[in-house]
């Protein structure tokens, strides 16, 4: 966990903080004496979302807000996602928003087990002064080959995306699909484009989709 | 034939690249009977060792001058790099903020988003600057392989790093081959 210690200017940095999402430094900065004058945690990544998200259609916000961050772009989505349903004057259905709890659910489980099992997880099996060459998820794995693999079942226990992909390409599909029978029910202009802005590409796949939620809905 | 070591790095990104290749789920422990983690932000190994590493991933574009100065490190200190997601391949997504100052896109994310009161722009010596533009890896340091997407599946990084453990250079096509988002 040591960084490198610059004497010179009594300065001790971190940097990068691993096994955290982001990027971000420490700087500790010490007197002659020893002692901690200052210390900072500095979070080094700006890229300006807050800006370059102004001025765009708003259905594209669902797809860039989950890049904020690749380990909990889901809460990202769904955020962006309430807020264009307020924009839209649209009240999910009771389906949408169970699938949207069950993809954030689903979310919470992988974020929790890969942020212990493979990030932070090692620190404490082998105890944080070890060697940072074993003291990682690879370790575990290694040291725990043979029947008992507990780092066979550690990978197992981060189910992956397959479930919340499902869960968002169904929502995703449902929101479409709401959005094109407010398209349709607006006045059209004579380009064929409805008066208040573009209808989306994407008509027949929404409504397909649409009626296998119906159906999928009538079966539970 | 010893382990073929690999680093990996993170720049300007969101980690979902990262995240990407952790969904390769148990995969994983198949890929250490051949792999050597090197330095990762999934490893406490800061930076990768002078020796040198066979293989080494980035992820993200180049958005400030740390970040470049890592992108020079690991290309000088390893064999083959790839350059592993849109950010690193062209800036992605990264990059829709070159079409502001960075004096505007600080201001507003800092000063005058609806939810902030009495913000400012931090600034410290310890803190890297912004470069002007955001761009991809390939500006910066010669990358021997790509692998796009937003992010690259499981599936397609999987294959990248069997393929160099065989010995071959990846071909990216069909499936594996993909810029932009799963499904968007």
């Amino acid at each position: 966990m040591v960084g490198e210690v610059n004497t010179m200017a009594q300065k001790i940095t971190i940097s990068p903080v691993t096994r955290i999402e982001g990027h971000a430094k420490i700087t500790i900065h010490v007197d002659d004496a020893g002692k901690v004058q200052d210390s900072f945690f500095h979070v080094e990544q700006f890229r300006g979302f807050e800006k370059f998200s102004e001025g765009r259609m708003f259905y594209e916000m669902p797809q860039i807000t989950p890049r904020t961050c690749g380990i909990c772009p889901v809460s990202h989505h769904l955020a962006s996602t309430k807020a264009c349903d307020v924009i839209a004057g649209t009240t999910p259905t009771p389906t949408a928003h169970k699938l949207r709890e069950l993809m954030h659910m689903g979310q919470m489980i992988q974020s929790h087990g890969m942020h212990f099992f493979e990030l932070a997880g090692p620190d404490f099996i082998f105890g944080f002064d070890a060697d940072p060459k074993i003291r990682h998820v690879g370790g575990i794995i290694q040291a725990n080959r043979g029947p008992g693999d507990q780092g066979r079942q550690i990978a197992r226990l981060r189910p992956g995306d397959h479930q919340a992909s499902w869960a968002s390409a169904a929502c995703t599909h449902l929101r479409r699909a709401r959005w094109r029978d407010a398209a349709a029910a607006r006045p059209k202009t004579a380009s064929g484009f409805s008066a208040a802005g573009r209808s989306h590409r994407d008509d027949d796949g929404g409504a397909r989709v649409l009626q296998g939620l119906g159906r999928a809905t009538r079966r539970w | 034939m010893g382990k073929v070591s690999v680093a990996t790095q993170w720049l300007e990104s969101c980690a979902g690249c990262h995240m990407s290749f952790l969904d390769i789920d148990e995969r994983i422990v198949e890929l250490l009977k051949h792999i050597e983690l090197s330095s990762s932000p999934i490893t406490d190994m800061k930076h990768p060792p002078g020796e040198g590493v066979d293989v080494g991933i980035l992820t993200g574009g180049v958005g400030n001058e740390e970040q470049e100065e890592e992108a020079k490190l690991m290309r000088s200190r390893c064999k083959i790099l790839i350059a592993m997601g849109d950010c690193a391949v062209t800036g992605g997504i990264c990059t829709m903020r070159n079409f502001f100052s960075k004096e505007e896109v600080l201001r507003r994310g800092y000063i005058e988003t609806e939810s902030t009161v009495d913000g400012e722009i931090p600034q410290h010596e310890d803190l890297t600057p912004l470069l002007d533009q955001v761009v991809g890896v390939g500006d910066v340091v010669p990358w021997i392989s790509i692998l796009p997407g937003c992010p690259p599946s499981a599936d397609a990084i999987w294959f990248v790093l069997a393929e160099l453990l065989e010995g071959r250079m990846p071909k990216l096509e069909g499936k594996v081959l993909k810029y932009g988002m799963d499904g968007g």
